[in-house]
């Protein structure tokens, strides 16, 4: 399949299996004059679920940010869902509308509830206060979070942090999601509760899982493997 | 959740140092009101005084820095008083004397019989007459202080005087003034035929343009005095000009300094933020959506501390003007466009202080914050 290199929003024509599609991607930080990525090819078809593996500093995370549009990258093309976005506005609208992200840290704020940091995403998004408030309690229950929505980040597990992390991220029904690490920072049972989460997500709802991991449980549960070596990628398993 | 509701979150958050911010903001702010109202308040008290007695046109010693060190003789007056369009003047002679109450009072004498008198509202007793011996007129203010009434003994220029009449007035200057006859005055003061200003009554049927022309008229026939239309007068009175120099002078520290406690609080504040600010980009935040939260929290803050500055303003204006050395003389003039000015200002401070810190957000590389703590 050929990238469509044309102009933003436009999208594929409907059975489409893509849902990432990304060439030649290239970074390279001034700072330290690290090759993060090395002209990466990476995609993920829509509803599968791929693990990024690879030793620490092999460019995982960059990957994942130029996916997003959170960095600046020197070459490539990414087209997510569809779309190329062609400029700061249209990846804005991609993070908002298109991708989910979650990271080893769950970056919650601490001075808003659970609930409420699950609405954050909605905010300038959907406009009436009562079907934000309908889609947050939708989401807590998918996450098994129901009953702390009102509690505050401080004074929950660190697993429970993270299921409303991925709420939070699932708020304006992304297609794929950007998982960097999510159970670095949790114990066995949680991780196997949230890698479960995406699973099940996965499975359920068609989201388009790339996970970013060191673990060889989690990468095994997943559909593909993609491994990163000095910001050089290749899939190992059935090829792409 | 909102913007506004999640700016102020922030805001209460960090209690103690938002409370210190807003100290500050409400110090300078309330030094603003307070003294650009009482350097308002002396322009606006003299206006008054003079507007009350109905005087059109003031005539001082030419190059005297205020009314009260103007020497002039006293016969000005009656030369004046011949020319075209003028309807009616009076020498007047203003000193300033202490009471036994350690106080200060003004006192202004015009000679006995003279206009002036009558453009005062005698509330009880009678204006002087030629009968009288040391005879003495006080304003509602000064009697109710010194406890007097109609009858009683008033000592002034260490001389006792007869309260004859008590008045009242609109001008909070003249309720606090003393009045007696020009002849007490020049010989109790060692003035004898002289006066500081002599106040000129024009001709009540003269249009605006004629009033200006006999005005520039008077200014050519007595070039050697200062003729000025009392709202100008009241407006040059170099003690005004201090005073408004001065409370702007005083007041411009106190808000830039509360530019810089805007600036430092919202710097601190985005700073410790940086993982909020990235993950609301990581989450799809327009970069103008977190700017804005930026720009309320200091918009909140600086508009609470604004109120909070104006009432402190407002109550310390009046409590100045209040104190036994400056009763009577001052009345802070603390009108709708002075709190707007203050309210403006405060919007001002605000902006100017949180635009920085918030826009360094947009320089904020989200990847560097995300990728680990
Ligand atoms: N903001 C940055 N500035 C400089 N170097 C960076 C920055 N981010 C990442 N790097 C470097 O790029 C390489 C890849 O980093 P990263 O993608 O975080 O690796 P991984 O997630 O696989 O551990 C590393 O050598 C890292 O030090
Ligand atoms: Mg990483």
């Amino acid at each position: 399949m050929v990238a469509v290199g044309v102009a933003a929003s436009t999208r594929l024509p409907a059975g489409d299996r893509r849902a990432i599609v990304a060439r030649g991607l290239s970074k390279r930080f001034r700072k330290g004059d690290v090759r993060a990525l090395a002209g990466v090819d990476f995609h993920a078809d829509s509803g599968s679920m791929t693990a990024v593996v690879g030793p620490s500093g092999s460019g995982k995370s960059t990957l994942l940010y130029a996916l997003s549009g959170l960095i600046e990258l020197d070459a490539g093309t990414v087209e997510i869902d569809g779309v190329t976005p062609a400029s700061a506005a249209d990846w804005v609208r991609l993070r908002s509308r298109h991708i989910g992200m979650v990271f080893q840290d769950d970056w919650l704020l601490n001075r808003l509830s659970a609930a409420e940091n699950v609405e954050l995403p909605m905010i300038g998004v959907e406009r009436s206060a009562r079907a934000r408030r309908a889609r947050v309690q939708e989401l807590l229950t998918r996450v098994n979070a129901g009953h702390f929505g009102d509690r505050m980040p401080a004074g929950l597990s660190g697993g429970e942090r993270q299921r409303i992390a991925i709420a939070r991220s699932l708020a304006n029904r992304p297609k794929v999601m950007l998982a960097d690490e999510p159970t670095g920072e949790l114990d066995s049972a949680n991780s196997r509760a949230i890698v479960e989460l995406l699973a099940d997500l996965r499975a359920r709802e068609g989201l388009t899982v790339v996970i970013v991991t060191h673990e060889d449980g989690i990468a095994a549960g997943c559909d593909r493997r993609f491994v990163l070596e000095d910001g050089r990628g290749r899939f190992v398993d059935r090829g792409g | 959740m909102t913007l506004l509701s999640l700016a102020w979150r922030n805001l209460s958050g960090h209690r103690l140092r938002t409370a210190a911010t807003i100290v500050g903001i409400v110090l300078a702010i309330g030094s603003f009101v307070a003294l650009v109202g009482l350097a308002r308040g002396i322009e606006a008290t003299l206006r008054a005084s003079l507007e009350v007695r109905g005087t059109d046109v003031i005539v001082t010693e030419g190059g005297a820095i205020d009314p009260m060190s103007s020497v002039i003789p006293d016969s000005l007056a009656g030369t004046i008083a011949r020319e075209a369009g003028v309807a009616a003047t009076s020498p007047e002679l203003t000193r300033m004397t202490s009471l036994e109450d350690g106080a200060s009072v003004i006192v202004a004498a015009w000679p006995t019989g003279a206009y002036p008198w009558e453009t005062l509202e005698v509330t009880a007793g009678r204006l002087p007459t030629l009968d009288d011996t040391r005879p003495a007129v006080i304003g509602s203010s000064l009697a109710d202080r010194l406890g007097l009434a109609v009858g009683d003994e008033i000592v002034l220029f260490q001389t006792a005087f007869e309260v004859v009449a008590t008045i009242e007035s609109k001008s909070v200057l003249a309720r606090n003034l003393a009045f007696m006859p020009l002849a007490d005055a020049q010989e109790l003061t060692l003035r004898d035929g002289q006066a500081t200003s002599v106040n000129v009554w024009l001709d009540p049927a003269a249009t605006r343009e004629e009033r200006e022309a006999i005005v520039a008229a008077l200014r050519r026939a007595f070039p050697d005095y200062a003729i000025d239309e009392t709202e100008k007068f009241a407006a040059d009175y170099t003690y005004a000009r201090f005073a408004d120099v001065l409370s702007w002078s005083i007041s411009t520290v106190a808000l830039v300094s509360a530019i810089f406690a805007v600036l430092n609080t919202m710097s601190m504040s985005v700073n410790e933020k940086r993982g909020e600010i990235a993950i609301m980009s990581a989450i799809g935040w327009p970069r103008r959506q977190i700017v804005l939260t930026i720009l309320l929290e200091g918009a909140i803050l600086s508009l609470l501390a604004g109120v909070l500055g104006i009432a402190a303003g407002v109550a310390a204006a009046y409590a100045v003007s209040l104190s036994p050395s400056v009763a009577g003389f001052i009345a802070p003039e603390i009108d709708l466009l002075l709190l707007a000015e203050a309210l403006a200002i405060t919007v001002g401070i605000g902006l100017v202080g949180s635009l920085i810190p918030a826009s360094r957000t947009v320089s904020m590389a989200p990847a560097a914050v995300l990728r680990g703590r």
